[in-house]
């Protein structure tokens, strides 16, 4: 188990390394001198100068690529352009309402999602599959501006429910925290809870054929017992990866939605970063998250062991 | 009642011999969709048949202007006539969209050929696969843009960029489980070459689920040059593309919900419309799936 839990980690560092060398790589693909294109046209040349130290631009490339691994692997991911803050200093600050704002997401899909499946793949052909397999083409197709400002159209305009937008950290009340939350978080979760929902059901559909289901409920197991342990652990695999798979698709709407709904997290910072062509920013976000996301995959891959114990490497 | 709910798994399995034309009526889906994206795509194409006007023309008298005979949905912020947004916007987001799919099913293609014919080279692509892949798509078309400048053809270019991994993956495999099957192993026995096993026998067996990926990324491309365009890492502001419509809407939303929700309902459409002709694509194509999303 834990030879497997280090191999598996291992397995990583190359993937990862990757990743830095194509964020770093990209800067190379710019027509001209990068340092021009980041500081836009009105750019003086002490500007131009400053982004070019910035960015190490007046050393060669390899010299520069292994001077930002270093200083990465330190914790540096260098200045950014236009406040003259550390970059990773900018990233801690926005790191919460981001991370709540994922974490109530992944909640709401896997509490909506899984159980919609589970009973659409209990009851295939009925009325509720039916339904289930005509909203999923739906509500896979709904942009995520129509599940955003629609619910804020409905519950924050015109019924006044809710707040319109804004966040409010979590230690100022769960009250006030949940109530600017929800919305963006529903609204993001749209495409990911029926990612998750479909892939439950037909998970649970390939199990839900097997004998020793069918023995379970012969012998007169309750049959949400039969559903929820008997079936739903062996149908897990499948459900797990996509619920980390899906992650990705979280990280890149909070992007819009943190626009949308003025919440002052990463995607936001990004948002900034893009208008001000903060290229060390936009750096650092796109790694940092590409590393969360590499790590979550881990994880999940190292829970395939506690659902499957088969499971050995 | 217990006992009627066990589901059974379908024994009616399709015999393989009915022929394509025969399972294409049969499929609605696919229909529906193509017809509603015939429909967009006329409008994209001729929006001055449907009365648009100029889509740059600022009618700066008529800022959010209400709904009227000379503007049927009115007018945004700069005096935009909203219709003729909306058509014009169809045209960006087909556009891109469509060669956004055909760009990366023709890349991805050649990547994931490549990939499952020459060993040494397997491993090699399938890493910078995966370090690809382990980026957030949107974050990746956010530094690709940023980097290259905002403009339809980067956007185009960062959206296939992403899009080429999963499909060279997807293409890989179908073409490592075609290597194993008896056809090919006797065409290899005869003595055919390498390029003649690809042309031969490899492109036929990938394209179908190569068309039915390619129709998700059209999907996905739509999406994507939306929210870049949204979050001002897309086209120049003045292109009017729907993602660019909103962006500029985005402050007086309250006041005037139609500048998002226009824009928005028509990309909703447009998606659903791909998706569908996607779905009932594999569907037909696939009839192993059948079951599973039937």
């Amino acid at each position: 188990m834990l030879g497997y839990v280090i191999r598996r980690a291992l397995l990583t560092i190359p993937v990862v390394a990757i990743v830095a060398a194509i964020v770093f790589a990209m800067l190379y693909f710019t027509p001209g001198d990068p340092a021009l294109v980041i500081a836009g046209d009105q750019a003086t040349p002490a500007q131009i100068e400053r982004i070019r130290v910035a960015l190490h631009l007046d050393q060669p490339p390899y010299v520069r690529f292994f001077a930002w691994i270093g200083q990465f692997l330190q914790g540096d991911l260098g200045v950014s352009v236009f406040t003259g803050q550390p970059v990773t200093y900018m990233i801690a600050q926005r790191l919460e309402p981001t991370l709540s704002l994922v974490v109530l997401a992944v909640l709401i899909s896997v509490g909506v999602g899984v159980p919609a499946g589970v009973i659409a793949a209990w009851r295939q052909g009925g009325t509720f599959d039916k339904v289930f397999v005509a909203a999923s083409t739906f509500s896979f197709s709904v942009p995520v501006f129509i599940s955003a400002y629609g619910l804020a159209y409905i519950f924050a305009t015109t019924l006044g429910w809710l707040p319109v937008q804004g966040f409010s950290p979590i230690q100022d009340g769960l009250g006030d925290f949940v109530s600017r939350l929800i919305m963006p978080a529903i609204a993001i979760s749209m495409i990911y809870a029926t990612l998750i929902a479909n892939v439950t059901r037909s998970s649970m559909l390939d199990v839900l054929g097997q004998d020793y289901i069918r023995t379970a409920i012969t012998k007169g197991v309750p049959r949400s017992q039969v559903l929820f342990r008997h079936a739903l652990k062996n149908a897990a695999i499948p459900v797990i990866t996509v619920v980390g798979n899906g992650i990705g698709v979280l990280i890149g709407g909070t992007v819009i939605i943190e626009t949308i709904f003025a919440i002052p997290g990463i995607g936001r910072l990004t948002v900034d970063a893009i208008m001000h062509r903060d290229y060390p920013v936009i750096q650092g976000v796109v790694l940092l998250s590409s590393i969360a996301y590499v790590l979550l995959n881990l994880i999940v891959d190292l829970t395939y062991v506690v659902f499957d114990p088969r499971v050995r490497y | 009642m217990k006992m009627q709910a066990i589901p059974v798994p379908s024994k009616a399995k399709p015999a393989k011999a009915i022929s394509l034309r025969r399972r294409m009526p049969g499929n609605p889906k696919v229909w529906v969709g193509a017809a509603i994206l015939f429909c967009l795509g006329l409008a994209a194409a001729f929006p001055g048949l449907l009365g648009a006007g100029d889509p740059y023309l600022l009618d700066v008298e008529n800022r959010l202007a209400p709904v009227s005979a000379a503007h049927p949905l009115g007018t945004d912020s700069l005096g935009r006539d909203l219709y003729t947004l909306a058509l014009h916007g169809a045209r960006v987001s087909l556009v891109v969209g469509f060669a956004c799919a055909v760009l990366a099913a023709i890349l991805g293609a050649f990547v994931g050929l490549v990939s499952a014919s020459v060993r040494w080279l397997d491993p090699i692509i399938m890493r910078i696969l995966d370090g690809i892949l382990a980026i957030p798509a949107i974050m990746f078309a956010i530094l690709l843009v940023a980097v290259a400048g905002g403009s339809l053809q980067n956007v185009i270019i960062a959206v296939t960029f992403i899009e080429v991994p999963p499909v060279a993956r997807l293409v890989r495999s179908v073409a490592l489980s075609l290597r194993e099957r008896p056809f090919v192993e006797a065409a290899v026995a005869a003595g055919s070459s390498l390029p003649r096993i690809v042309v031969f026998y490899f492109v036929p067996g990938i394209m179908a689920p190569l068309l039915v990926q390619a129709t998700f990324i059209w999907a996905a491309a739509m999406m994507i040059e939306a929210a870049l365009s949204f979050i001002g890492a897309g086209a120049p502001p003045s292109t009017p593309s729907w993602g660019n419509i909103m962006s500029a809407g985005r402050s007086l939303w309250q006041i005037k919900p139609m500048l998002i929700f226009v824009p928005a309902v028509m990309l909703f459409v447009t998606v659903m419309a791909v998706n569908l002709l996607g779905d009932g694509l594999r569907q037909w194509l696939d009839p192993r799936r059948k079951r599973q999303r039937a």
